[in-house]
């Protein structure tokens, strides 16, 4: 099975004096105050930093969730400041996300939540939703055989509420991968679980990135994991130092 | 996974609340459905049993035909009536067929809860309503009584029988009975018009003449000709008709409007759940952003559940109207002043489509504003949210 489409695009990300600046109230806040980044594809890149440093912010905007106030970000060779550059569209193609608090439906089993992105399926707009509903088979074993490599296969049916925190990011991952993408992105991945766990989860990661060539970006405050990482990005006060 | 299962499994995600929603707008489809069938199914009947009258006319006495009716059911007496040689009057239009007399009047027994209705007819009637079958012979002495087929089974009394009468000091013979004809004719005593005449204090008066024309097509001129005679006015069948449809059309008016008010506080409670299922799942909408779902996708996928639950309460709505509606019928129709024979509740399918697509174009309307509100969360405020 194929885990990630190929990533041909050099660099994978590249941003140039980055700047994202939020409003609280009537302060206004600098994230990320200018920030030069480069990530090559295949690269198991760790940007650390202390709470609040912008890992988050750098992230999210790498996973175009979000965008940047001032600077320039390419992201898979998407100049993501272009006008006309469709973020849902891109992000559903490329890019897998896994969060710290898994963040599952709670309603649908570990099968289900894997398949979650599938339902979005190549649908750009409303008259195309009715490809999507259809159940897909070929999702469908796609999904199964990524939760059989997590190691969840006999919890396929099992809801978020029957499963451990290990096993909750676990079914986060294989969703994260069912598009085949050419990023992944965690952020925290490993923030609630426990070292045995953490260990668990992080292997997988780095698994994915040794066998089959994706590009691993994973925000973390531990520094223990720093030297697991191919490159390590540090920040702080929203700055890379 | 399809998108029809997802909507689903989010609705029901919150059982009690669905299902209380579900419930408003069941209850309101079935009473709509119900009221629509009610309505439909009263003309029908009321249209059916006048045309199989064979009657096309009728001159009755000045004044307010329903008012008379009233007053005789409670067994008074109308202020005016036809003075009998009205009949010959009428009888000589040469477009007339047949022209019946009839001299009505009832006796109320509150102690029995009953009142018996008293027709005063002669041998014209039998032309007249040449449908009914009569078991037995027709009226040739004064004190001969033929009994409509509720009436012989009410009475207790067969062709042979005397019932008395303590109210009139009557007795009164037994020669006939009428076989159920499906209209009002069951519920009559039929007696000689003189007798009916006399024991009402009446000599020489009518209630009413009956015609039949020799063509339908003539209504319009006999009718002309008939309003010239003094004292008497003039119905036509399809006038008659009319007027019932229109004093059904204002109670049908008010009815309606109620319901209709119902089915917008319904929309609204929808409306109401969908937005709270959209505040509580702010993260998992954020969740299904970050997936790649499209503005688009999440405003289709709330907008669906807000037309799944309408859906569901429809059909839920037309179960109820099914099973309800008969037995609301028999209780209706004790109320109704003037409830004809079989059915008066017709549950046709074109009224529930015309209903469920009322519906689903409020749930449209309704599902609009939570789904756009879903559909704007930016995906990280999505995620922040508590």
């Amino acid at each position: 099975m194929e885990i990630a489409s190929a990533c041909t695009i050099k660099p994978a990300v590249n941003a140039k004096g980055l700047v994202r600046t939020y409003r609280r109230g009537a302060e206004q806040i600098r994230a990320l105050k200018g920030i030069d980044l480069n990530i090559q594809c295949g690269e198991f890149v760790g940007v650390v930093g202390h709470s609040g440093a912008g890992k988050t912010t750098l992230l999210n905007l790498i996973g175009l969730m979000d965008r940047a106030t001032e600077g320039s970000l390419s992201v898979l060779g998407h100049d993501t400041a272009r006008r006309g550059v469709r973020f849902d569209a891109l992000r559903r193609k490329n890019i897998g996300f896994v969060f710290q608090e898994f963040y599952l439906m709670p309603t649908l089993t570990a099968l289900e939540n894997v398949l979650l992105p599938t339902m979005w399926g190549k649908a750009r707009d409303m008259t195309e939703i009715g490809s999507a509903i259809s159940d897909r088979v070929p999702s469908r074993q796609r999904a199964a055989e990524l939760l059989k490599l997590v190691g969840l296969g006999q919890r396929m049916t099992h809801k978020p509420s029957e499963l451990s925190g290990g096993e909750m990011q676990r079914v986060a991952v294989a969703r994260a991968l069912v598009n085949s993408p050419r990023l992944l992105l965690a952020d925290e991945p490993t923030g609630n679980l426990d070292t045995v766990t953490r260990d668990g989860i992080f292997n997988l990661l780095l698994a994915l990135n040794r066998d089959s060539g994706l590009t691993v970006i994973v925000a973390t405050h531990d520094l223990s994991l720093e030297s697991r990482f191919t490159r390590v990005v540090r920040l702080e006060d929203g700055n890379v130092v | 996974m399809s998108f029809i299962k997802f909507a689903l499994k989010n609705l029901f995600a919150h059982k009690t609340r669905t299902t209380l929603t579900l419930g408003s707008m069941t209850v309101a489809v079935a009473v709509l459905f119900t009221l629509v069938s009610f309505n439909s199914g009263y003309e029908k009947a009321l249209k059916t049993q006048l045309q199989g009258m064979g009657i096309h006319m009728m001159v009755v006495p000045v004044g307010c035909p329903y008012e008379a009716a009233s007053l005789i059911l409670k067994g008074g007496k109308i202020p005016n009536y036809l003075p009998a040689d009205v009949l010959k009057e009428v009888q000589a239009i040469p477009e007339v067929d047949v022209a019946a007399p009839m001299f009505m009047s009832a006796i109320v027994r509150p102690d029995e809860g009953r009142t018996d209705i008293y027709v005063g007819i002669d041998s014209s009637t039998i032309r007249l309503k040449n449908w009914w079958k009569l078991k037995g012979k027709f009226l040739t002495k004064p004190n001969d009584v033929i009994l409509g087929s509720d009436v012989k089974l009410i009475e207790l009394s067969t062709i042979g029988d005397q019932i008395y009468m303590p109210e009139k000091d009557v007795t009164l013979d037994v020669v006939g009975e009428l076989q159920p004809t499906g209209n009002e004719d069951d519920g009559f005593f039929y007696i000689p018009l003189a007798t009916a005449q006399a024991m009402f204090d009446q000599p020489d008066k009518l209630t009413g003449i009956s015609i039949r024309l020799k063509n339908p097509d003539d209504a319009p001129v006999v009718a002309a000709k008939l309003g010239k005679i003094k004292g008497a006015e003039v119905i036509t069948m399809g006038e008659l008709l009319g007027t019932m449809m229109t004093l059904m059309g204002s109670a049908k008016s008010l009815l309606l409007s109620i319901v209709m008010i119902i089915i917008v506080i319904s929309a609204l409670g929808v409306l109401n759940t969908v937005l709270m299922s959209v505040f509580e799942r702010t993260k998992e909408i954020g969740v299904m952003r970050a997936t790649g779902a499209s503005q688009a996708h999440i405003f289709g996928l709330v907008w669906l559940e807000t037309l799944m639950l309408s859906l569901l309460g429809g059909i839920g709505g037309l179960g109820l109207a099914l099973v309800g509606a008969r037995a609301l019928e028999t209780v209706v129709k004790k109320f109704l002043p003037l409830a004809p024979k079989g059915s008066v509740v017709a549950l046709e399918p074109g009224s529930f489509l015309l209903i469920m697509a009322f519906v689903l174009g409020i749930a449209v309307v309704a599902g609009f504003y939570p789904a756009l509100r879903a559909a704007r969360a930016k995906p990280i405020e999505a995620l922040r949210s508590e």
